[in-house]
């Protein structure tokens, strides 16, 4: 099968999700490619671009060094810059003809430490993979690289796979961490976003992680193996969903076990479609069946897939022909996703119909209309699928 | 003479960086379609750029996927994409462009694999390979110069020859107003631009013009290849900001078109006027222009000096070889060139900080923190002493009233 978008772009791709992660960090991420690339993430994928003091930059790769696989012009260009602004570390990330010539990033970046003396590390992105699968590879090396180990301390967390792509409401992650404050956690560093890099070091020190989205996984998972920090997967959205999310927490904390904190629908799903990002569907999806006992919830989740937690009955969508075939199986369920998607089904009903703009997805175009669901305030959004849903009939 | 470049340092973007894409001014071509080919991130931009400027119903995008690149198997799939989007699509456009990206520089595609194919099913289409690879922007052929050659490549001979000139490579068309097109329309010679169609067959009739004019360096080569093919004469017409250079440009219209040279000494006098007037009114205030606003950087800035403004600094990352003069003028003259693409540590925007500087460009308003901007993008509508008249009306405009930045970026949606 071809994969031919007539309506969708494509998401926003891996290196993007590099640079997000990054942002802020004090360090100098390399986009090795030709401009466009850098267009991608500056233009699109980053809602902090405007007024940002970040050293996210573009090689500038022309075809005869491509082709040559003159590598050292990049090398050059980087100390260069690198005796200019004396970041904090460099991060050298992949587009498609790096891959295509097969570039070796972790080689690159060992002789850029060796030659500068600044922590290096290189990430083999492609351009051909989504944004979660970026971010997950950054933050896991940032982690590697700088996290210290430490005595861990009580009543303290870490949130896991936060990052402006997935979280590009400006107030979202603002009340995640107060809503772990009001449960009595200490929010040690939230990884990678609105986190000083001295308060990423301390992330091997908390006593759990909170996992709130795909690309936090890995990390959540380096650091249970290394130092045993349980971790929890999933969002605090709704009242009675997020006491259950912290309930969770608080056991994880306690006995040492990995969660995943997924309500099983009472039906099997009709009602509703959720297409997103798989942990914020999952969460979604508690939120409605353990505030509203709406039941016959199914989760397509439309990014690097995540098999651990899909109940049966979930699905997963590739690209855009796969995501309106998950709608059309769904016909009369009242579907929650992307504006955009909404223009696969010509004809579809408003009221089956819930705009959820997704940043990775339609980037800008709809961001005013971007929701912040975390705790209570996903009581105006259950309302609004409430009205959908009497609506439809 | 080559171009002198300043700096071949990594990429830093501002938020103002980009102008118009390949993707809208191939678009200028009526009814045609693209689908563009290649890793879905190079792609990503593209389709959400034509959503904001809605021309999504005429842009679509086939993924390639990386055992597609690596086993170089891909050309069965271009062609089956190309089939299926031209299934769905009613009416069939008249032109479909595929378009190729960087990728394709290492692939080295057999376009032949799917046009011949395409071509015997869908015989109302015209098919072409076209080109978005930014990993050719040092070579002969960088992407915006081989759009230009795309665009006008589709125009085909036309014996029956009509009393008219086109301008080419100007994404906007030049203002009625401008003395040469007055003058050419008093001697019954019509003016066309490719916006002004709407059909594919009103665009062809650019075809039976005697002369195109070019209003950008990029669409040079395509007029050349438009002299080779279709016998059409050509004049350089970029836009240019000295009296000497818009007369010798006149001349140069004139005489290809066997007419005789027009005394433009009063609109001369009017337009320098009206910058002189303005330069006064303004008392000395800072005026920065930047690489992607005109062509002609430094020539604008020599001309904006000359009249009395204060030319502060000038953001480009090259040095034409047609602009080594103005910028030996300006240099001995102690004004700032700002290659901006380094990474300056500890710029921001602050609402606090802003200040008052009357930036041409988007670039230079960004990077000097001025909410005074002219929103000007290779030198839309700007040519000749009319052109000079409406820099100085805008300039005028700008300093009057300050923007948000912000919006202005997002509403004009620029693309690198």
């Amino acid at each position: 099968m071809n994969r031919l978008n007539k309506i969708l772009p494509p998401f926003a791709p891996d290196y993007s999700g590099v640079c997000s992660v990054l942002y802020g960090l004090g360090g100098m991420t390399v986009i090795h490619g030709p401009e466009g690339c850098t267009g991608n993430y500056t233009g699109y994928d980053e809602p902090r671009w405007f007024g940002a003091d970040v050293e996210t930059v573009g090689s500038g790769l022309r075809e005869i060094d491509a082709i040559l696989g003159n590598e050292e012009r990049l090398i050059s260009q980087i100390k260069e810059a690198a005796k200019r602004s004396k970041p904090a570390f460099i991060c050298i990330t992949g587009t498609p003809i790096p891959m295509m010539t097969g570039t070796d990033f972790k080689g690159i970046a060992a002789e850029v430490e060796y030659e500068t003396g600044i922590p290096s590390f290189g990430i083999s992105t492609t351009g051909f993979a989504y944004y979660d699968a970026g971010a997950s590879a950054a933050m896991l090396a940032y982690t590697k690289k700088f996290g210290k180990i430490q005595t861990q301390k009580e009543n303290t967390i870490g949130i896991l796979g936060v990052n402006a792509i997935d979280f590009s409401h400006r107030e979202m992650l603002y009340d995640l961490k107060r809503e772990c404050e009001k449960r009595g956690f200490s929010v040690t560093a939230s990884l990678c976003m609105d986190a000083s890099p001295e308060q990423i070091r301390e992330i091997c020190s908390v006593s759990v992680n909170l996992v709130v989205s795909g690309s936090g996984l890995q990390t959540a998972q380096y650091l249970y193996e290394k130092f045993e920090i349980p971790y929890v997967t999933g969002i605090p959205i709704g009242k009675t969903a997020s006491d259950l999310v912290f309930e969770t927490v608080k056991r994880s904390a306690f006995d040492h076990v990995c969660r995943n904190v997924i309500l099983q629908p009472q039906a099997a799903g009709g009602r509703i479609l959720i297409l997103g990002e798989r942990v914020m569907a999952n969460s979604i999806r508690n939120c409605l069946i353990a505030d509203h006992g709406i039941s016959g919830i199914q989760v397509c989740s439309i990014f690097t897939p995540h098999p651990e937690w899909m109940l049966p009955g979930d699905v997963h969508a590739d690209g855009e022909k796969e995501i309106a075939e998950a709608m059309r199986e769904k016909n009369g369920a009242l579907v929650i996703g992307d504006p955009l998607f909404h223009r696969l089904i010509p004809g579809m009903q408003e009221d089956t119909f819930l705009d959820f703009p997704i940043q990775a997805v339609s980037s800008k175009v709809y961001r005013d209309g971007q929701w912040n669901l975390i705790g209570e305030r996903a009581e105006l959004f259950a309302q609004e699928i409430e009205r959908k849903m009497r609506r439809k009939g | 003479m080559s171009d002198t470049v300043f700096c071949s340092c990594l990429n830093y973007a501002s938020p103002a960086r980009g102008g118009w894409s390949i993707v809208r001014t191939a678009l200028l071509v009526p009814e045609c379609y693209q689908l563009f080919i290649g890793a879905p991130a190079c792609m990503r931009h593209i389709v959400l750029s034509s959503i904001e400027l809605g021309v999504a119903e005429r842009v679509s995008c086939l993924h390639l996927e990386e055992a597609d690149v690596v086993l170089g198997s891909y050309e069965e799939q271009i062609y089956e994409g190309a089939d299926e989007l031209l299934d769905s699509l009613e009416p069939k456009p008249k032109v479909l462009m595929i378009f190729m990206t960087c990728i394709d520089s290492l692939l080295g595609t057999d376009p032949e694999a799917f046009l011949g194919p395409l071509n015997e099913k869908y015989r109302e289409t015209r098919f072409i390979v076209a080109r978005m690879n930014p990993i050719m922007a040092d070579s002969l052929q960088p992407p915006g110069t081989a759009v230009q050659s795309t665009m006008y490549g589709l125009l085909r001979k036309n014996l029956q020859k009509e009393n008219s000139v086109n301008f080419i490579g100007n994404n906007v068309a030049i203002s009625d107003e401008n003395e040469m097109i007055r003058y050419l329309k008093q001697n019954g010679i019509a003016v066309k631009h490719i916006s002004q169609f709407d059909t594919f067959e009103g665009f062809q009739t650019m075809a039976q013009s005697r002369m195109n004019l070019v209003a950008a360096p990029v669409a040079l080569p395509a007029a050349g290849e438009l002299k080779e093919r279709l016998g059409m004469e050509f004049a350089d017409c970029i836009p240019c900001y000295s009296k000497a250079e818009i007369l010798q440009e006149y001349r140069r219209v004139c005489e290809g078109l066997g007419l005789e040279m027009a005394d433009f000494s009063r609109e001369a006098e009017e337009a320098y006027q009206v910058l002189s007037e303005v330069a006064t009114a303004l008392k000395g205030r800072k005026v920065a222009i930047d690489y992607e606003a005109t062509y002609r950087p430094f020539s604008m800035a020599k001309l904006l000096m000359e009249a009395g403004f204060a030319i502060s600094r000038i953001y480009t990352d090259a040095c034409a070889s047609y602009e080594e003069e103005a910028f030996e003028w300006l240099k001995s003259r102690g004004v700032d060139v700002v290659v901006p693409n380094l990474y300056v540590k500890g710029r921001s925007w602050d609402e606090k900080e802003q200040t008052d500087v009357i930036c041409i460009g988007f670039e230079a308003a960004y990077l000097e923190q001025s909410p005074y901007v002219v929103t000007l993008a290779a030198d839309g509508e700007l040519w000749g002493f009319e052109g000079i008249r409406l820099l100085a009306e805008r300039l005028r405009a700008a300093s009057e009233k300050k923007r948000s930045l912000e919006k202005l970026i997002d509403e004009s949606v620029l693309i690198i």
